[in-house]
């Protein structure tokens, strides 16, 4: 409704009814050649870079489609990945991940997140669109738990070229016989291009993955994702449609779901997996279903006096079947569904050197139980987020970019339950809680006077409520071999936090290191209990959700320089080191150390060799090597035993990849061969959740095709 | 002109997917934890006796894969040099109605094997019955106690062996979908 009476508002707004001018600085708006959107060139213009923090180009992430996307999104500073196998894996940002930072695809967030750590953002791989990591001040817009950071993936403009234009990919792995294809077309639907629209499609097959000696049983997955967009362009008026389909099937090593402490030790104590498989793509329980429908709409209009007004909507279905391997029945052992509304209305007007950006919005939730007479590890409940934000940027050539945010949040949250045993007509425990605080943030980028040094500060202070499988969660944590209890007595985590940034970009040399303070007060965490619980499955350990004091630090590192005109060498590092203040000990789950080394080349389309080589002479390729260090900073007991966890950390490991592509004459088909894990390295990670039960992947070759109706130059 | 037509197309989307809440989020299911093994129920008759024993010994906890404790872990009491017919029954009592899973493991008998591990100088025991591959199921057996007298432990494993079960599957295949250890007592 809040969208409906947005629109009539905007439509009745006496500024709408006066003529639009049919130009924009003297250039004619009403055809295709124009057909960027003044407001947005506005927007880009004003917005600027200063919470910006990395940026990962579409054209970059295609190198490695086929991958989750974590995996894509690894190659950001400060990027690691958690996973629990398969396409099971989820970003994890200097330390923090889950419900901790935002995944946004096209303005919408990802609720699915919600749900716990154990799930990967619905997000096709294959997708096109810049990721963007924003920190501090913009990524307040999204939500105060956002203070963590911001993932949001823009699709590309839909009125780029004006004409129609087809792209077309296919990708194909060897390690676990993965085939995957994309389509996406897009195009003018009328002659003066108001109407655009773009789709795209994509499909995946994987079988079970190959460790170096073996194959994981029952780990392939069935993928497939289309999304159609619908603009309409006039003037000053930009309304904008996207419906997104995604759907995964997702086989889980029968392996990693010990059902008893003894399962556990069986499969730490043994070298190898305790349920080898085979070269096959068959799948059976236990899986993971998902299905995730999301719609979103923004409304946007210009203003003669420069401001830009914009209404979003957003609907998103998020349904997750879980099916164990004990199949007494033909049903899932947990349905979940979560349906979001999200809707806001934004208004930005810039004025000399300072911009203001005020919103207000509504994010209203539900999430059920659907699978009759199923567990409810997670309630049904019913959640209403209204608030409040205003933004101000302030740019000065002697004092640099500010950026300051201020949001209110109100979260009023309703869980509904009846226990086991119940009958469906037995009374309903309703449990209620109400949370609502402030949040502010602050960036700051300055460039030193004469030189190519940049600062960036990002400062702020965020919260974020306690979500419902933290609350009440109960019973067995599927395929953890853990017994998992809610804490109704949690309160929000509080973060302050402050990030300080270096920056170097000449024609030869790109330097970035950040290092960053985290203090959260009452974080939330699985602190193990002291008693296992005896169950007539066996015996548990069990665990509760615990809120303490913590601190995080991290340090980042990108240096990359250019030898020649061709050649580039790169080099990263990333360490986090995260504290539990109140025991004064290490906090579990935290990426080790990691630093790689990579030697690129890429013939630019200047080089006049390279336009003359055939299609099959390659025109770019490299070697990156990776190093993950032991995580030695886990809690231990006076034994040197791992008090939280279930084994000790992995050794760690050293990992070489190497890569090679060309293109056809005119940029129309471009190849790539890349050879992950290339020396076959037996390792596991600290951060797979599956590293009690396997290795991770072997020696993997993958083969990418690419075309292109038209060439357009790429980042 | 103002783009009345998309915004009007726009508002009807919209307004369509406004009402796609959902209506049962305050009337929830209970929580029936389908296929959580609550209880096991181990009948054991001795048909040498006159007239037959039977009796029943439970484990029983309520909550399945819960955090309480068992509410009843009885001892099994067997006399010295008897031939008992044991049989296993499983039920889920977080169900409403509560549920037999004895059908539902004996219609999947291929994937699921009762492993028994016990003194054997206290009691020896030897599945009777068979899956739909003739291999050895374990919900009926025989058990033989010793000439022994003494105490010691007994445990009932319902291993689920969703690949490959066959003649040489024991404790280490699969995993496990029951596991509750018995104090074991033979009496004269």
């Amino acid at each position: 409704m809040l969208h409906l009476i947005g629109a009539i508002l905007l439509s009745s707004h006496p500024w709408l009814t006066q003529d639009m001018d049919s130009t924009l600085n003297g250039q004619p708006l009403d055809s295709s050649r124009s057909l960027q959107l003044p407001t947005v060139e506005i927007i880009n213009q004003v917005l600027g870079q200063g919470s910006e923090y990395a940026r990962l180009s579409a054209a970059k992430a295609l190198e490695h489609s086929g991958q989750p996307l974590a995996r894509q999104l690894e190659t950001l500073p400060g990027l690691s990945v958690l996973s629990a196998g398969g396409q099971l894996a989820k970003p994890v940002l200097n330390g923090l991940h889950s419900q901790r930072i935002l995944i946004l695809q096209d303005g919408v967030r990802l609720e699915g997140q919600a749900w716990g750590s154990d799930h990967a953002p619905e997000i096709d791989p294959f997708q096109e669109g810049d990721w963007t990591l924003l920190q501090a001040a913009s990524s307040l817009r999204y939500g105060p738990e956002a203070l963590g950071g911001v993932l949001d993936q823009q699709a590309s403009p839909l009125l780029q070229h004006g004409h129609w234009d087809a792209h077309a990919s296919t990708v194909g792995m060897t390690n676990n016989g993965l085939i995957g294809a994309h389509l996406r077309l897009q195009g003018p639907l009328d002659r003066r291009g108001r109407w655009q629209v773009r789709w795209q499609g994509s499909g995946q097959k994987s079988g079970n993955v190959r460790i170096p000696g073996a194959y994981l049983a029952n780990t392939g997955h069935r993928e497939h994702s289309s999304t159609l967009e619908l603009q309409y362009q006039h003037r000053r008026w930009l309304i904008h449609h996207s419906l997104r389909i995604f759907q995964l099937r997702q086989g889980l090593y029968p392996g990693a779901h010990a059902e008893n402490t003894l399962d556990l030790q069986n499969a730490f104590n043994s070298p190898w997996p305790l349920w080898p498989g085979s070269r096959s793509d068959q799948l059976d329980r236990p899986f993971q279903e998902v299905r995730h429908y999301q719609y979103s709409l923004r409304l946007q209009r210009g203003h003669s006096n420069g401001g830009l007004s914009q209404i979003r909507y957003g609907y998103q279905d998020n349904q997750r079947q879980e099916w164990d391997n004990r199949s007494f029945l033909p049903l899932p052992e947990m349905a979940l569904a979560l349906g979001t509304h999200n809707a806001s209305y934004t208004y930005t007007h810039t004025r000399g050197a300072w911009r203001w950006e005020q919103a207000a919005g509504l994010l209203f939730q539900q999430n059920v139980n659907q699978a009759s007479n199923a567990r409810q590890f997670i309630r049904n409940y019913q959640s209403v987020n209204t608030y409040a934000y205003s933004m101000m940027t302030w740019a000065n050539r002697t004092w640099g970019q500010h950026e300051w945010a201020l949001r209110y949040d109100q979260v009023g949250f309703d869980t509904y339950y009846r226990p086991p045993g119940s009958a469906t007509n037995d009374p309903v425990t309703r449990d209620g809680r109400n949370f609502r605080r402030w949040s502010a943030a602050w960036t700051w980028l300055w460039t030193i006077p004469g030189t190519a040094w940049q600062c960036r500060v990002n400062a702020g202070s965020g919260w974020r409520p306690p979500s419902a499988n933290e609350l009440y969660a109960n019973g067995l944590h599927q395929g953890m071999a853990a017994l998992e209890q809610g804490n109704p007595y949690l309160v929000p985590e509080q973060t302050q936090m402050i990030n300080l940034g270096l920056e170097w970009k000449d024609k030869n040399l790109e330097f970035y290191s950040q290092v960053g303070l985290r203090s959260i007060r009452d974080y939330i965490f699985l602190e193990p209990l002291a008693t296992p619980a005896i169950t007539i499955n066996g015996v548990y350990p069990q665990f509760a959700f615990v809120g303490r004091d913590a601190g995080l630090r991290h340090w980042n590192n990108r240096l990359l320089h250019r030898v020649g005109q061709a050649w580039k060498l790169s080099f990263s590092t990333a360490l986090v080191r995260g504290r539990d203040q109140e025991q004064q000990e290490w906090l579990v789950w935290m990426p080790a150390d990691r630093w790689s080394l990579g030697l690129h080349h890429h013939a630019t389309p200047t080089n006049k060799a390279s336009r003359t080589r055939s299609f099959w002479v390659p025109n770019q390729g490299g070697l990156e090597f990776q190093r993950v260090a032991h995580q030695s900073r886990v809690p231990l007991d006076s034994l040197g035993l791992p008090t939280v966890d279930y084994a000790p950390a992995p050794p760690g490991y050293s990992l070489l990849r190497l890569y090679l592509g060309g293109q056809l004459q005119g940029g129309h088909v471009h190849w790539m061969i890349s050879m992950d894990n290339a020396l076959n390295t037996r390792y596991r990670d600290y951060m797979n959740r599956l590293r009690y039960f396997a290795d991770e992947p072997g020696l993997n070759l993958s083969f990418r095709l690419q075309y292109h109706l038209h060439r357009h130059p790429t980042s | 002109m103002r783009p009345s037509i998309p915004l009007l197309l726009s508002c009807l989307v919209n307004l369509f997917l406004l009402s796609a809440c959902r209506k049962d989020v305050d009337n929830p299911q209970p929580d029936g934890q389908h296929g959580t093994v609550t209880t096991l129920r181990l009948v054991l008759t001795d048909s040498s006796a006159l007239p037959a024993l039977r009796d029943t010994f439970v484990f029983d906890d309520p909550d399945g894969a819960g955090g309480q404790q068992p509410i009843r872990w009885d001892t099994l009491r067997l006399r010295s040099e008897r031939t008992y017919r044991a049989q296993i029954l499983l039920t889920n009592q977080l169900a409403n109605p509560p549920q037999d899973l004895h059908p539902l493991i004996k219609a999947q008998g291929t994937q699921h094997l009762v492993v028994f591990g016990a003194d054997t100088s206290l009691v020896r025991i030897q599945i009777t019955d068979r899956d739909q591959l003739n291999l050895p199921l374990g919900l009926e057996s025989l058990w033989h106690s010793g000439n022994r007298l003494g105490t010691g432990t007994l445990s009932i494993n319902l291993r689920h062996i969703a690949f490959g079960k066959n003649l040489n599957s024991g404790a280490n295949s699969g995993h496990s979908d029951v596991l509750v250890h018995f104090p074991l007592a033979i009496q004269p």
